[in-house]
C-alpha cells in the first residue's frame, strides 16, 4: 500500500487566478491525496487499484476519483522480453509524466511543464478505460518499450466540456474508441531515452436542445503526438519534449468548428546539488494554433462583441521556470517555484477565471509546496 | 579506511553520488593522522578535500595555509594515483537466500531486470523478492552504480513510476545494511548459532526462498549467499 498527500500554496500576479483565487494573498486550493493499493496472486498476474482526491481551484474540488483499478497480466517475462496485457482502467502513457503526473515527488517542478501536460486539458489524458498491451525488448544495443491501446476517455464532465468546447454546453460529451501508444527506446544504462507517444482520440457531443439553443451534433477528433528525450546523468538531467495537437471539430456549427494544429514544447534542467537539494529551470512554450502564434487572427475574428472575445493572449503561453527541490526526508518533500509567464494566459482554467477579458497578458506565478509520501 | 560513520569530529559527508566506502593508503595515512592534525576527509562530488575539523575538536594553532596545502596534496596524489581501488572487504556483492534458486552465477542484464521490478520470477518459478536499502545508503549507491550501471535517482524514478501507475511493485525496503541479511534470510530475532539445528535453519531460511539483495563483502554471514556477477 502506497500514497501520497499534497498541498500546494499559488501566488500569482495581476488578475490572472490559478488554482483557485490566488492574485491576493494566495491560495491554497491545491491539494492532491493518492492510495493505492496492489496485490500479486502469482508471479505473472498483478492487481491494483489507486483513488484520488484533488482540489484545483474551481477545477476540482476533492471528489474522491478511481484513478486507475486493473488486472495485469504478463504472458511473458524472462530478462530481457515482457509481453502483456492491462485491462481496465488504466494511466495513459502519455509523454515522460503523465504516467504519475499526480504525483508530486515524481514531478520536475509544483507545476508540470504546461505546454504538454496542462491543466485544461488533464482529464482527457491522466487515465481512461480500456485494454493496454505492452511489449518490452531489452538487448546490448538498449531497450524497447511499447504500450498501446484502445481507451474510451474519461469525457463525460464538466471540465472535458470546458476544456474541449470552451463552454459547459446542454449536452453531453462521449468517448469514442480511441487510441493510444508510446514507443519509447533507452540505452542500456538508460542514460537516454527517447519516446514517440501518438494519440487518436474521438469524442462525440449528443446535444440536448435543438439548434440554436445547442450545439449540433459534432466529433471532436485530436491527435496529438509528442516526441520526448531525456539524458540522466548522476547530477544533472536535461528533458525536452515536443509536441504538435491537431485539433478537428466538425458536426457542432458553422461557427464553431475549428481545424487547426497548436504546437508546444519545453526544454529542461535539472541540478541535483546534493541528496537534499535539487535545482531546476525551464523554458515552456504553448501555442493553440501554429497559423496564429500570437492569437492576433482569433481575436480580430472574435473580438467584434465582447460576448465572444477571444483576447489574442489565450492562444499562447511562454514560460521561462526556476524552482529548487528541498528533499527533507526520504518521505517529505517541499518545493519553492517562481514563473515569468512572459506572455500568454493559454493554460489558465476558465473554472477560475470566468472573465478572460480581464485577463493580463503579462504575468508571474510563486509557488510552495509540501508533500508526504508513504 | 575511512569510517562511514565517523567517529566525533569526523565530518564525512554522506553524499549518494560518491560512496564513502573506499579505502586507500591516502586516506589511512590521513585518517590516522586526523585526530592529532584535527583535519578531517570530506569526501564530496568525486573530490577529496581536506577540511579542518570543527573548531572545538581542532588544535587551537592550526592555520588556513596548512589546511590549503594538505587540500591540495591530496587532489595532487589522487591525480597521480589514479582512483583508489575499493578495498574487498567494502566490496558491494549481490546476497541471496540460501534457499533461492538462482543458480551458481547472474548476469548483470539478469540483475538489472530484477531490480528494475520487471521480473517476478526465478526460472523455476518461485517468486523473486527484492531487498534494497534507502536510496542515499552509500552501499546502494555503489550498488546501484557498479553493479547494475545506473544512478540511484534513475531507479526511484522506476519504481515510482511502476508504483504510482498501478504497473508493479516497488522492491521492499531495509532500513540499514545490519538489518538485510535478517530480512533476506527471513530470519529475525535469533542468530543462526542459535537456531536448534542446521535443520531448523534450512528450514526457516526456505520461507522466504526466493529474496535477494545485496551487502558489502564483510557483512555476509551463514543466513545469506554470495550469488557471484559474470
Amino acid at each position: 500500500m502506497h500514497g501520497f498527500l499534497t498541498q500546494g500554496y499559488f501566488l500569482t500576479s495581476n488578475h490572472n487566478n490559478l488554482f483557485g483565487e490566488s492574485t491576493d494573498g494566495g491560495s491554497l486550493g491545491f491539494t492532491e491525496i493518492g492510495v493505492n493499493a496492489s496485490w500479486v496472486p502469482r508471479p505473472d498476474v498483478q492487481l491494483a487499484i489507486q483513488g484520488l482526491s484533488r482540489r484545483a481551484g474551481g477545477a476540482a474540488e476533492g471528489e474522491p476519483e478511481l484513478d486507475f483499478a486493473l488486472l495485469d497480466y504478463a504472458a511473458v517475462e524472462t530478462e530481457d522480453r515482457r509481453l502483456g496485457v492491462r485491462v481496465g482502467r488504466v494511466r495513459l502513457p502519455f509523454g515522460l509524466y503523465n504516467d504519475t503526473r499526480d504525483v508530486a515527488f515524481t514531478r520536475p517542478s509544483i507545476l508540470l511543464p504546461q505546454s504538454i501536460y496542462n491543466e485544461r486539458s488533464r482529464e482527457l489524458t491522466v487515465s481512461a478505460d480500456g485494454i493496454m498491451l505492452y511489449g518490452e525488448e531489452r538487448s546490448t544495443w538498449g531497450n524497447l518499450a511499447l504500450e498501446l491501446g484502445p481507451v474510451l476517455a474519461r469525457v463525460d464532465n464538466e471540465n472535458s466540456e470546458l476544456a474541449l468546447l470552451g463552454r459547459n454546453f446542454p449536452g453531453d460529451l462521449e468517448s469514442r474508441w480511441s487510441f493510444i501508444g508510446r514507443l519509447m527506446y533507452s540505452t542500456p544504462r538508460e542514460a537516454l531515452r527517447l519516446a514517440v507517444t501518438g494519440v487518436r482520440e474521438e469524442t462525440d457531443y449528443k446535444p440536448r436542445l435543438a439548434f440554436p439553443n445547442d450545439l449540433g451534433p459534432g466529433k471532436d477528433l485530436f491527435e496529438p503526438v509528442i516526441f520526448s528525450a531525456q539524458y540522466n546523468a548522476e547530477s544533472w538531467s536535461l528533458t525536452g519534449e515536443y509536441a504538435r495537437r491537431p485539433i478537428k471539430d466538425e458536426g457542432f456549427s458553422p461557427d464553431f468548428d475549428i481545424d487547426i494544429v497548436g504546437e508546444s514544447y519545453y526544454v529542461q534542467g535539472i541540478y541535483r546539488i546534493d541528496p537534499h537539494w535539487e535545482m531546476v529551470l525551464r523554458y515552456d512554450v504553448f501555442y493553440a494554433n501554429v497559423d496564429d502564434r500570437d492569437g492576433s487572427k482569433t481575436e480580430a475574428a472574435t473580438c467584434t462583441e465582447a460576448a465572444t472575445c477571444i483576447p489574442s493572449h489565450f492562444q499562447f503561453a511562454k514560460d521561462w521556470t526556476v524552482g529548487v527541490r528541498y528533499n527533507i526526508t526520504p518521505s517529505w518533500m517541499a518545493r519553492a517555484e517562481y514563473h515569468n509567464v512572459y506572455g500568454g494566459t493559454l493554460y489558465l482554467l476558465p473554472q477560475d477565471n470566468p472573465d478572460v477579458l480581464a485577463l493580463d497578458k503579462k504575468w508571474d506565478i510563486f509557488a510552495l509546496l509540501l508533500s508526504y509520501r508513504f | 579506511m575511512l569510517r562511514r560513520e565517523g567517529a566525533e569530529g569526523v565530518v564525512a559527508s554522506a553524499s549518494p553520488y560518491f560512496p564513502m566506502a573506499y579505502s586507500t593508503p591516502l586516506a589511512s595515512a590521513f585518517q590516522r593522522a586526523t585526530p592529532a592534525a584535527g583535519f578531517v576527509l570530506v569526501l564530496r562530488h568525486g573530490l577529496v578535500l581536506v577540511r579542518r575539523a570543527r573548531p572545538a575538536l581542532a588544535g587551537p594553532s592550526q592555520g588556513r595555509r596548512t589546511d590549503s596545502t594538505l587540500q591540495a596534496w591530496a587532489l595532487c596524489l589522487i591525480l597521480l594515483c589514479g582512483w583508489p581501488a575499493r578495498a574487498n572487504s567494502e566490496e558491494v556483492v549481490v546476497a541471496v537466500n540460501p534457499a533461492t534458486p538462482a543458480g551458481a552465477t547472474i548476469t548483470r542484464n539478469t540483475l538489472s531486470a530484477i531490480f528494475g521490478m520487471r521480473l517476478r520470477s526465478w526460472a523455476d518459478g518461485t517468486p523473486i523478492r527484492v531487498y534494497v536499502l534507502p536510496d542515499n545508503d552509500p552501499v546502494h549507491v555503489a550498488f546501484s552504480k557498479e553493479i547494475l550501471g545506473v544512478f540511484p535517482h534513475q531507479l526511484r524514478t522506476a519504481w515510482d513510476r511502476l508504483v504510482f501507475s498501478g504497473t508493479g511493485q516497488a522492491p521492499l525496503g531495509v532500513a540499514d545494511e545490519a538489518e538485510m541479511p535478517a530480512r533476506i534470510a527471513g530470519i529475525y530475532g535469533a542468530r543462526p548459532e542459535v537456531l536448534g539445528s542446521e535443520e531448523e535453519m534450512r528450514e526457516k531460511l526456505a520461507r522466504n526462498a526466493g529474496a535477494i539483495g545485496y551487502l558489502s563483502r564483510k557483512m555476509i554471514d551463514e543466513r545469506v549467499a554470495i550469488l557471484p556477477v559474470n
